[in-house]
């Protein structure tokens, strides 16, 4: 993988796979739920989403099942995946961090009494 | 499942899949399908049709979002946008250039042309809006009718201009680049899509490269240069396309993706320069062309 940012529906994917494996199905309901209805994945896009991510090898489908006489996969995280989620976290909250340490900052500046030495 | 039978729209989506993996996927997409359908109308059962379908097409091509040019074309898909802009403005602005157009809005075609040529960068920027927000899914809906728009003007130029020395060859060009632009937005993958401060960035140098680039060419038709002065600014989008492809060689993925946003761009500037095309013309214009391909098709090749 490259150290660059993820894209969003990569995130979203590797995020609904963190905690438990789900199938197809289960992942554009999570990705609707994580995202608060914002990104809605369709089953293509999921489908590519998912030949990608197989790929890169940080996804791995972990088992086969027939439900109502049709099989699917039921996708986990791979070790590489989580690593690259883990480190996508670590960067995002380094932002987020830093975002809110400016912000305080300008709130700080903004509620001194004018004329006031730091 | 309540829906054991595949609908019209799912079978015509899963045929367009390729064969082997349509018999390996097929049963697990069309239960994906019957799943988020569920309650949805007509539209929302025909838009994830497409959507199958449009993974079906890009797998035929070897476009998929695994594939390294799957990747290219996700590189290339926001400057792709970037620079269709930059034309439509220049192609707005050079309504205005002395002796370089003439369309007296005197006939109901050249109305519709002139009309075309106001409403297209408002589309295009709108459509760069959505690029840089990260949405998509709007901006990809927005090219359409931006594509549409460029091929009515097809029509429209053919009946006011049609005693124009070289319309012909301006009509195919009027077809094949907006299709060609719009094909790269259209075919890059929507999973690698989204907007990040490095894209941005890119788009950003992007737009400015297309000003540059399609500036010069504009200032070249405002003021009449030394022969071969115009000519030099119009070969300027080949030269982009040959330092790409050479960056392209080296192993370079942004550079891969401007060399396919910027071939439409070259095709249009480039080969007017050829009309009326001789056969040694004839013969540079395919040496070019196969020049372009051999790296692109590599990158076809590859997986990601």
């Amino acid at each position: 993988m490259s150290d660059r940012p993820l894209q969003e529906p990569t995130l979203l994917l590797l995020t609904a796979l963190a905690d438990e494996p789900r199938h197809g199905y289960g992942l554009i309901q999570e990705i609707d739920a994580i995202s608060h209805g914002r990104v809605r994945m369709r089953t293509g896009t999921l489908y590519g989403a998912l030949d990608r991510l197989l790929q890169q090898g940080l996804i791995e489908v972990q088992r086969e099942e027939v439900v109502d006489g049709r099989a699917r996969k039921v996708y986990a995280l791979a070790s590489a995946g989580r690593s690259t989620l883990a480190a996508e976290t670590a960067r995002l909250r380094s932002v987020v961090e830093e975002a809110e340490r400016r912000l305080a900052g300008r709130r700080a500046s903004a509620a001194r009494p004018k004329g006031a030495l730091a | 499942m309540t829906q054991r039978h595949p609908s019209r729209a799912l079978r015509w989506a899963l045929r367009c899949l390729p064969a082997g993996y349509r018999a390996e996927h097929g049963a697990e997409l069309a239960a994906i399908y019957d799943q988020a359908t569920r309650g949805a109308g007509r539209a929302g059962r025909l838009r994830e049709a497409l959507d199958i379908a449009a993974l079906g097409l890009r797998r035929r091509a070897g476009l998929g979002s695994d594939r390294a040019a799957g990747r290219t074309m996700a590189q290339a898909a926001p400057l792709a946008v970037a620079l269709a802009l930059g034309g439509s403005v220049v192609n707005l602005l050079s309504l205005f250039a002395p002796d370089v157009r003439h369309l007296p809005a005197d006939s109901p075609p050249n109305v519709l042309v002139l009309t075309d040529q106001f409403a297209a960068p408002l589309l295009w920027s709108a459509v760069l809006a959505a690029v840089w927000t990260g949405r998509w899914t709007a901006a990809r809906a927005l090219v359409v009718p931006a594509t549409l728009l460029r091929l009515c003007d097809v029509p429209l130029l053919a009946l006011s201009h049609s005693e124009v020395h070289g319309y012909r060859t301006g009509m195919v060009l009027n077809v094949v680049v907006p299709l060609l632009t719009a094909a790269v937005v259209l075919a890059a993958p929507r999973d690698l899509l989204g907007s990040s401060a490095a894209q941005r960035t890119t788009l950003a140098a992007a737009t400015a490269l297309a000003v540059v680039v399609w500036g010069a060419q504009f200032t070249a038709s405002f003021h009449y240069m030394p022969p071969g002065g115009p000519r030099i600014t119009h070969t300027l989008w080949a030269g982009v396309l040959a330092v790409a492809l050479l960056c392209t060689g080296r192993g370079r993925p942004a550079a891969a993706g401007l060399a396919v946003a910027v071939l439409p761009l070259a095709v249009q500037s480039t080969v007017p320069l050829l009309y009326p095309l001789s056969p040694a013309g004839e013969g540079a214009l395919i040496a070019v062309l196969a020049a372009a391909a051999a790296p692109l098709l590599r990158i076809r090749r590859r997986p990601a």
